[in-house]
């Protein structure tokens, strides 16, 4: 509910800060007797984001809702997703149009805020689904997924920096799997090993990633990734489904590696719901993800995916 | 001689009617003489005399006449200037200024304190005189002056300010030298602060009752301090009604600066606190149209340079360190033409703030939001009786690095409170604390916050439905009970500076009415969606690169929601389910065959979706998908935007891969699938 108003809003007002929304999204919790951790509300305005509803620039703090569009699951036998901004005038559209949909809700752990409702348009034939569209006023985009993996760029250090100032407060990431430990280091310390660091300015952690004695700016994904690629470790798994192996599987991820925006949106974009989360094995889970998905995005990353059974 | 009436007359106009915007009010007590006239060392017996060159109290009723005649005369002209009654006008609020209760008058008595003024050197039994002839009707002449001054500023046009003289229902002579007389310099500054929290749009201000109402709940803060004389009006019936007329005039002339006391545009500032590189530094907040850049000077006359006003705050070069003094007792630095200022207390709540990522000082508790807590280590003791009964679980004391953050002050963190009654209840215990700001920002009228608004373009009151908007209640330090009527439903409810969740008892979309207090009145109203079709100014105003770089350069947008330039690389292909046997034809004459997989429509949507088609995946080099039921085989095209069907009773799996090696019986394929398909 408290997701579907929230996105409705969104839809409404176009864009805004993040800190405006994600203090709404307390608000409403609150006032729906919802106790939420600080970072709940992040987390679905990452998975908003993900389920490509909106676009989020963390730098400068601000989002805007992405246009509506509807787009197939692959290898879903028919089944596509409506993203992108939710009037209810667009909902009404559909339904005049006698177009068939299927609002799903997944069960919201404790300590989350639900995300808004994955509404699925089952359809036979590909024009079929673009008469949706239109009636709609929407765009079909064919399969997002299989798209964005597609055009996923690798990757790659950025520009040089300058090294961390002296005096500020400086740490190196030390672990993780599966969750991340930061541990305090000297930046007046001349001698440091290569590796991911952040520094805090003005109160902001910012990330640097040193490599044979070059300091790179990058953003936590990237530097995360860039890290584990030059450890050699790999945080991607994928286990065949059961009942339909050719076809589709699901893939885990280490809480301590999240997955850049599109990137996310990518895997979120097969089966149209945001991660489920897997508190005993501290992984993000994505369903649904054809394998060949699964490799790009990951190939991407400088990373391999295991395969498990 | 500088105590001659034109003197005077000119020293008045310059000091008051010079050009500048907002609220002209001729305030003249002693004190303010003594800054007009530094050089006498008795002004305001100076005014006196220079009244009297004009003024004849000998003549009874008819003692301004020589006045009035100027006045007359002044009315016949051009009136470029103010008319020449400023000095006869001055000493009637004077007078109003002098108006204290002692043993010889009650201090409404303002005919007899005219009568002092005028002639400070008489006898009792001459001054009782005069102040006869005054209330007897010789004053009507001064109501009259009054009331041409107003009319000359407002012939102005706001060149010289705006007139705030106004006049009163019952006292209606002396209401116009007391309209002037109530609201002193530091009242005015205090005033635009009020203005600020009340948050109305310029120049329309609420009605006056509904001001002054709200003044008295604001000024029950401990740190919004009014003048006595202007606390003593407002408490008494006899003028509250002349000082909330003239407050109305003052705001409807507020320009919306806030002012310091000494009279100078206020820029606000905060304290932050970094608890990650523990440091605390001071942000000053850019003031509505303020400079770009500024220069201000510490006590010991060093430079701050205050530039960049393009964030929330300026960047600011030579700061002062953050002291404890400064935070308990509080800060002011002073510059030409502005005033920054930071309102001290024993006790200090800090939110997170976006702008800067880490937190500064808000100027109370809001209930429900986390935050740090600086306390005087005076208080701390009771701060944490505090905490441990009326905070929410998760609070503790910030561990102090190698120095305490802020000399003499203790630190705590993850300070929430989200039960009213509960810290009520507690705080009523710890009255000091209330006192020094452990209490919920106050408000002085009811205001409804948060909410998810829309159409924002063309309204301040429409909400989306089910995002209804909090109810602000207004609350004085001390919670209290208020009547609250909601569509028409009243209740008592409790006023604590808690907000009431409106969202909880709305259940309808429409226009709703809440009345507080039978004094105001909100409106607002709940739609399901925005009344513009287009879509919202912002939607699609941020993107992604081809490099996969977050961009707002439309024209670079590779990546917007779910919409990604390019073609659909994904090849797939329907088949249908239920059919004997299904396969792929290739173009080198392969086929290949496929097993139709489980339904993934329960799967993935949780519901009971039976889909007619499954999903394959087609290699480049697939050609044709055949399936067979019974006899019939259906043969569908693959790799074409509009793929050719047909049904055929030809065993195709065969006859394909003759067709790809035989050019005869690619020849009788071409021709059977023409056939089957004009047939079909």
């Amino acid at each position: 509910m408290i997701g579907d108003l929230l996105l409705t809003w969104m839809s409404e007002t176009g864009s805004g800060t993040i800190h405006g929304l994600r203090s709404r999204a307390a608000w409403l919790a609150r006032t729906e007797n919802i106790d939420l951790p600080d970072y709940a509300t992040g987390r679905w305005l990452r998975d908003a984001s993900a389920l490509g509803h909106c676009e989020v620039d963390w730098a400068t703090g601000v989002w805007s809702v992405a246009p509506p569009v509807i787009t197939r699951l692959p290898l879903a036998d028919g089944l596509a997703v409506l993203a992108g901004s939710r009037r209810p005038r667009l909902l009404r559209a559909l339904d005049r149009a006698g177009i068939y949909t299927e609002e799903t809700n997944r069960a919201v752990p404790e300590g989350q805020l639900a995300t808004p409702c994955t509404i699925f348009i089952p359809f036979g034939r590909p024009a079929e689904i673009e008469d949706a569209a239109a009636a709609a006023n929407a765009t079909y985009v064919g399969c997002a997924a299989a798209k964005l993996s597609a055009m996923l760029t690798p990757i790659s250090k950025t520009a040089t920096s300058a090294p961390p100032a002296y005096g500020s407060l400086l740490e190196r990431l030390t672990e993780f799997s599966p969750r991340r430990r930061w541990k305090p280091v000297r930046p007046q310390s001349g001698f440091h090993k290569d590796g991911l660091f952040r520094e805090q300015v003005h109160g902001r952690w910012q990330y640097l990633l040193l490599s044979q004695g070059n300091w790179h700016a990058c953003d936590l994904a990237d530097g995360i990734f860039s890290e584990l690629a030059r450890r050699g470790d790999s945080v991607f798994r994928w286990r065949a489904n059961e009942s339909d192996s050719a076809r589709a599987g699901t893939l885990f991820v280490d809480w301590g590696a999240p997955l850049p925006p599109l990137h996310a949106r990518a895997v979120v974009l097969c089966s149209g719901f945001a991660p489920r989360f897997g508190q005993n094995a501290e992984t993000s889970i994505y369903d649904h993800i054809p394998h060949d998905i699964a490799t790009r995005v990951a190939h991407s990353l400088q990373q391999q995916v295991q395969r498990i059974s | 001689m500088a105590d001659t009436y034109i003197l005077w007359q000119q020293l008045l106009a310059r000091s008051f009617f010079h050009t500048h915007k907002g609220p002209i009010v001729l305030f003249v007590d002693d004190e303010e003489l003594a800054k007009l006239f530094p050089e006498s060392e008795d002004p305001a017996r100076g005014l006196a005399s220079a009244v009297l060159e004009r003024v004849r109290p000998q003549s009874g009723k008819s003692m301004f006449k020589a006045t009035m005649s100027a006045l007359r005369n002044w009315q016949k002209d051009t009136r470029g200037m103010p008319p020449p009654i400023l000095p006869v006008v001055a000493i009637s609020v004077l007078a109003a200024t002098r108006m204290r209760a002692d043993s010889a008058a009650r201090s409404t008595n303002y005919y007899l304190r005219l009568a002092q003024a005028l002639l400070p050197d008489a006898d009792s039994s001459t001054t009782q005189n005069l102040r006869e002839n005054l209330s007897s009707g010789a004053f009507v002449d001064v109501v009259e002056m009054w009331r041409s001054l107003d009319k000359w500023i407002e012939t102005q046009q706001g060149a010289v300010g705006t007139s705030t003289i106004r006049g009163h229902e019952h006292l209606s002579r002396i209401g116009y030298p007391l309209s002037q007389a109530i609201v002193r310099h530091s009242d005015r500054a205090q005033l635009t602060r009020f203005f600020l929290a009340l948050d109305f749009e310029l120049h329309t201000p609420p009605p006056s009752k509904v001001l002054i109402d709200s003044l008295e709940i604001w000024c029950a803060a401990k740190l919004n301090r009014l003048s006595e004389t202007f606390i003593r009006s407002m408490n008494d019936p006899e003028t509250r009604r002349l000082l909330a007329e003239v407050v109305e005039a003052h705001a409807r002339a507020w320009d919306g600066q806030v002012l310091t006391s000494d009279g100078q545009p206020l820029i606000n500032m905060r304290l932050a606190l970094n608890t990650e590189a523990w440091e605390a530094n001071w942000l000053f907040e850019v003031p509505t149209d303020g400079p770009s850049s500024l220069t201000l000077y510490t006590a010991k006359e060093k430079e701050l340079v205050l530039a960049d006003s393009t964030g929330r705050y300026y960047r600011a070069k030579g700061s002062p360190e953050v002291t404890g003094t400064q935070v308990r007792e509080g800060l002011r630095i002073r510059g030409h033409g502005f005033t920054a200022e930071f309102h001290g207390s024993p006790t200090v709540f800090f939110c997170l703030d976006p702008e800067i990522g880490t937190w500064s000082s808000v100027t109370g508790l809001i209930p429900y939001e986390e935050h740090l807590l600086l306390a005087d280590s005076a208080y701390v003791m009771d701060v944490q009786r505090v905490l441990e009964e009326a905070a929410d679980s998760g609070w503790g004391t910030m561990p102090q690095r190698k120095s305490h953050l802020i000399g003499g002050f203790a630190l705590f963190r993850n300070v929430r409170f989200s039960n009213g009654q509960k810290l009520d209840s507690t705080l009523s215990r710890f009255p000091k604390l209330r006192r020094i700001g452990v209490t919920p920002v106050s408000a002085p009228r009811p205001r409804i916050v948060r909410g998810l608004p829309i159409a924002k373009g063309i309204s301040t009151s429409h909400y989306l439905a089910g995002g209804e908007p909090d109810l602000l209640l207004p609350s004085y330090p001390e919670p209290r009970h208020v009547e609250v009527v909601l569509d028409g439903f009243r209740e008592e409810l409790l006023a604590n500076g808690f907000p009431l969740e409106l969202r909880r008892f709305i259940d309808r979309t429409g226009p709703h009415t809440i009345e507080v207090d039978k004094t105001w009145e909100i409106r607002f109203t709940t739609l399901e969606e925005g009344p513009n079709p287009e879509p919202p100014s912002g939607t699609a105003s941020l993107g992604w690169t081809e490099r996969g770089t977050m961009t707002s350069v439309i024209e670079d947008f590779a990546v917007i929601g779910a919409n990604v330039d390019g073609p659909d690389i994904f090849t797939s292909f329907f088949g249908l389910r239920g059919r004997d046997e299904s396969w792929l034809l290739f173009a080198d004459g392969r086929a290949e065959e496929l097993t139709e997989p489980a339904q993934c429509g329960h799967t993935l949507t949780g519901r009971d979706i039976q889909l007619p088609r499954f999903e394959v995946h087609t290699p480049p080099s697939a050609r044709w998908l055949a399936q067979r039921r019974g006899r019939l085989w259906r043969l569908i095209e693959i790799g074409v935007s509009t793929p050719f069907e047909c049904e055929l009773e030809t065993d195709v799996v065969a006859a394909w891969k003759r067709a790809c090696v035989d050019s005869n019986a690619r020849r009788l394929w071409d021709l059977q699938i023409s056939m089957a398909g004009s047939g079909a």
